[in-house]
């Protein structure tokens, strides 16, 4: 008996110290501010895949303890600007900078300024040299859909591309899968090339041009969603049976392939692709590991699973 | 008044103190937790308040910041600048005023000519003086990349605090600022996050200057607030969140006072609980002791109520079954007196009557019937007197003499004894009535028909530490297997009263509760001519 109140005063003796101490303890936490500023500077925000891009980013962001300053130029063709707001980014502490660049020939400037001031740099769907990337593999994502339009199209039929800005790696990649793969693997013929800039008007003129001078396209590949909303405009207006195969999970493209507008769409999910950019930053400021690619997955959207792609989208 | 310290009590106080204590730390542990939890709630939630409020301000300082870049790469206004178009500038620049709230005002400063070109309607192209100009310039010299600077617009009529951006203008010798007014700014972001006479709220940059505020902070003890600040990335400036801790501490007064009722009541309750079921965990052992306490006072017809399967049960029960084995016994005590109380009337009655009628026979003159009487009588005496169960072998031979005398008034001429006695034997301790039953065998059982008369001797010596009496007659002995049953050890202890039929068993039980092994008896015959019983014993001279 006596040694069983000794045990329970000791006991209770125990709790009360580990209370006080545990108290103790908790009065000096703090809320403590982010660890790191990441600055982000995206190549426009006029797009749902710029705005999920963000929010995958603002998200992961959150997890990970780190502030983030997401700044964008005008447009994706403002490349002097977007230099000019990543020199300032630079000079403004930041940790490490996660960059979309609107022209890959102009990117060394501020690749050179970062390392100067030894800050990291991470590129997001466009790629630079020597520079971590993540996003789509975009030789991939041409040649996913030169798969599909092999597939939807009789022998011999001409396709086309119509493709964004040539000073972006994305669209170049994602045309050379494309044609490499309707030259190497199937009996398709590849009429032309066009470019023009990432913007849906564009995109529609160019479509219009191109229906003009080589009628006989049966199909076409448009290297973004924006881009393929104009081209089907155009493609109404001639009331064209063409084959279209768009890149980009956003709303409105996923609902014109849901209404067959669209034929099929290679995702590009801007929310994971997000995500995925801060967790590699993450990774890679507490000295773990990185991959010099780091690929989100692409998948084929037709009119029969395109309901659960618009599921999937946060807004 | 006395306190009556019975079981129950003690009981319910042992338990009142470990409830008290429990609750206590119950109480203190609950008390603690609250308040640390309330604070860091509080904290928190300040904190998420302050974190909501400082990305939009940072926001607002970003979309500034955009509009003066995309200003700055306005080819239009370079064209404009250069072609020396300025009113038009200035039309240009109320255009982007418009799309940025924010702006309070944005002008456009050409360092060559000190001009300056304002998004204001009058007077919208000056040329500064000297003085100005120089000032002006060193104002927006402080000024690049995405950190705001705070001065005094020394360009505007009335002088007011701003927060000014900066961007050279590609293409032109000029420079476009921003300015957002500090009020402006403060009403817009900082006036939000719910400022009132007990809350400041306040905005610092970089180097811990104080840029926007609600009220005077200088003499504040910062202790007495709980505060949440939270550092902008963008533009580097820090919003601070003071709230007076008074505020909170009246709703901390008030959960003090609800857990010191919640004490006292639970308290309350749990004592009125303990007492309840102190008293009913206690009745049964009041019960007993009532029960214990009426059968002390010889009540012995009261049985204690058992209840339960516990110990107590167990208790009740057990006492029960003592005060009934206690009434068994005193029943049988109660009929075992009666009975001794007749034992001891019954011989008096029969020895007074006996001598009365010897005394009739003498006084008749029937002297012999008068001894024989007497002999009879002290034999009576003799067997029946419990008290003395020894005496020496001299008293006993006297005993068994006044036997064989009425024996031989009974018999007539059937029989003779002879005493072959050892001297030193006569004062030997010896049971009483031990030679008795083999002299009455004797009598009855050696004459045969064919010998009727028989000779008893009865002898006795000492061999060593034994003392050996025997009796021996020359009549027809017994048979060798009676001899061999007598020799076995017989259990058979039945008596019938009287002088006959105390067998040899009988002895050897006597002898063998006295003696233990040393006492023994042997039964010797050929079963013809002669049986011989010997008594051993240990000899033992009564001083």
């Amino acid at each position: 008996m006596t040694k069983f109140i000794a045990l329970f005063y000791t006991l209770l003796i125990m709790l009360l110290i580990a209370v006080v101490s545990y108290s103790v303890q908790k009065s000096e936490e703090n809320f403590t501010p982010p660890k790191y500023t990441i600055g982000v500077v995206l190549k426009a925000m006029d797009s749902e895949h710029w705005l999920s891009v963000r929010s995958g980013m603002t998200e992961a962001a959150q997890l990970h303890n780190m502030q983030l300053i997401v700044i964008t130029a005008e447009n994706e063709t403002a490349f002097v600007e977007q230099n000019k707001i990543i020199d300032d980014l630079l000079a403004n502490d930041i940790d490490a900078l996660i960059v979309s660049p609107t022209n890959i020939n102009h990117t060394k400037e501020f690749v050179d300024a970062a390392q100067i001031k030894n800050i990291p740099v991470f590129s997001i769907d466009e790629e630079i040299d020597g520079i971590i990337y993540i996003g789509s593999n975009n030789y991939l994502v041409g040649e996913m859909a030169a798969a599909f339009i092999e597939k939807n199209l009789p022998e011999g039929s001409e396709v086309s591309v119509i493709s964004g800005s040539a000073n972006q790696n994305a669209h170049i990649q994602r045309t050379a899968g494309f044609v490499d793969y309707i030259e190497k693997n199937s009996l398709l013929e590849i009429g032309t090339t066009m470019t023009a800039e990432t913007q849906y008007r564009q995109a529609m003129n160019q479509a219009e041009k191109l229906f003009k001078e080589r009628p006989n396209t049966r199909g076409i590949f448009v290297t973004s969603a924006i881009m393929t909303l104009g081209v089907i405009e155009a493609t109404e207006k001639n009331v064209k049976q063409v084959t279209i195969v768009g890149v980009d999970t956003q709303n409105d493209a996923i609902m014109a392939v849901k209404n067959g507008s669209i034929d099929a769409l290679i995702s590009q999910d801007g929310h994971e692709s997000g995500k995925l950019a801060i967790e590699v930053v993450a990774a890679y400021l507490n000295n773990q590991p990185t991959e010099k690619y780091n690929f989100i997955a692409n998948e084929l959207i037709t009119a029969d699973n395109a309901e659960q792609f618009l599921l999937q989208e946060d807004f | 008044m006395k306190i009556v310290w019975n079981m129950s009590f003690k009981m319910f106080l042992a338990a009142l103190v470990i409830n008290v204590l429990g609750i206590i730390f119950a109480m203190l542990l609950f008390y603690h937790y609250a308040a640390e939890h309330f604070y860091s709630e509080y904290a928190a939630s300040l904190y998420e308040r302050v974190y909501i409020g400082a990305k939009n301000a940072d926001a607002g300082f970003q979309k500034i910041y955009r509009a003066t870049l995309d200003i700055s790469f306005d080819a239009q206004i370079s064209e404009l600048i250069n072609s020396g178009d300025l009113p038009k500038v200035a039309t240009r620049l109320r255009d982007y005023r418009e799309k940025n709230f924010l702006a309070d005002d944005i002008y456009i400063y050409l360092p060559a000519r000190k001009i300056l070109i304002r998004s204001e309607e009058y007077n919208s192209v000056q040329t500064l003086n000297e003085k100005t100009s120089a000032a002006w310039q060193k104002i927006i010299d402080a000024q690049s990349g995405m950190r705001p600077i705070f001065a005094e617009n020394i360009l505007s009529p009335a002088a007011k605090n701003i927060f000014l951006y900066k961007a050279k203008i590609q293409g032109a010798a000029a420079y476009v600022t921003t300015q957002i007014s500090e009020r402006g700014f403060y009403y817009n972001f900082i006036d939000d996050l719910g400022t009132s006479d007990a809350n400041i709220a306040l905005m610092f940059d970089g180097a811990g200057n104080i840029v926007s505020q609600s009220r005077a902070y200088s003499n504040l003890n910062e202790k007495n607030f709980i505060t949440a600040e939270v550092e902008m990335p963008l533009s580097h400036y820090t919003i601070k969140l003071l709230v007076n801790k008074k505020k909170i501490d009246g709703k901390i007064i008030f959960m003090q006072i609800l857990s010191v009722l919640g004490v006292i009541f639970i308290l309350l309750l749990s004592s009125l609980l303990l007492y309840m079921l102190s008293a009913k965990l206690n009745e049964p052992v009041e019960n007993l002791a009532q029960v214990m306490q009426d059968v002390g006072h010889g009540n012995f017809s009261l049985r204690a109520k058992v209840e339960g399967n516990d110990e107590i049960g167990y208790l009740a029960e057990r006492f029960n079954h003592m005060l009934d084995n206690l009434e068994n016994e005193k029943l049988l005590k109660r009929q075992a007196e009666l009975n001794a109380l007749q034992y001891q009337i019954r011989p008096h009655f029969i020895y007074n009557t006996l001598n009365s009628i010897r005394f009739a026979a003498m006084i008749q003159g029937a002297k012999n019937i008068g001894e024989l009487l007497a002999n009879f009588i002290e034999l009576l005496q003799v067997s029946t007197n419990r008290e003395g169960e020894f005496g020496t072998l001299a008293e006993e031979i006297s005993t068994l003499k006044k036997y064989i005398a009425l024996q031989e008034f009974r018999l007539m001429n059937s029989f003779a004894t002879e005493f072959n006695l050892a001297e030193e034997t006569l004062s030997c301790r010896v049971p009483r009535l031990i030679l008795q039953p083999f002299v009455e065998n004797s009598i009855l059982h050696a004459p045969s028909p064919e010998k009727t008369f028989c000779r008893i001797v009865i002898a006795s010596e000492l061999r060593g530490d034994e003392l050996i009496i025997s009796v021996t007659d020359d009549g027809k002995g017994i048979a060798p297997e009676v001899l061999e049953n007598l020799s076995a050890k017989s259990s058979d202890k039945k008596t019938h009263g009287g002088f006959s039929g105390i067998g040899v068993s009988n002895i050897r039980e006597r002898l063998r509760l006295y003696y233990g092994d040393a006492g023994k008896v042997i039964c010797e015959s050929d079963g013809e001519s002669f049986t011989k019983i010997s008594i051993i014993l240990p000899a033992e001279v009564v001083s």
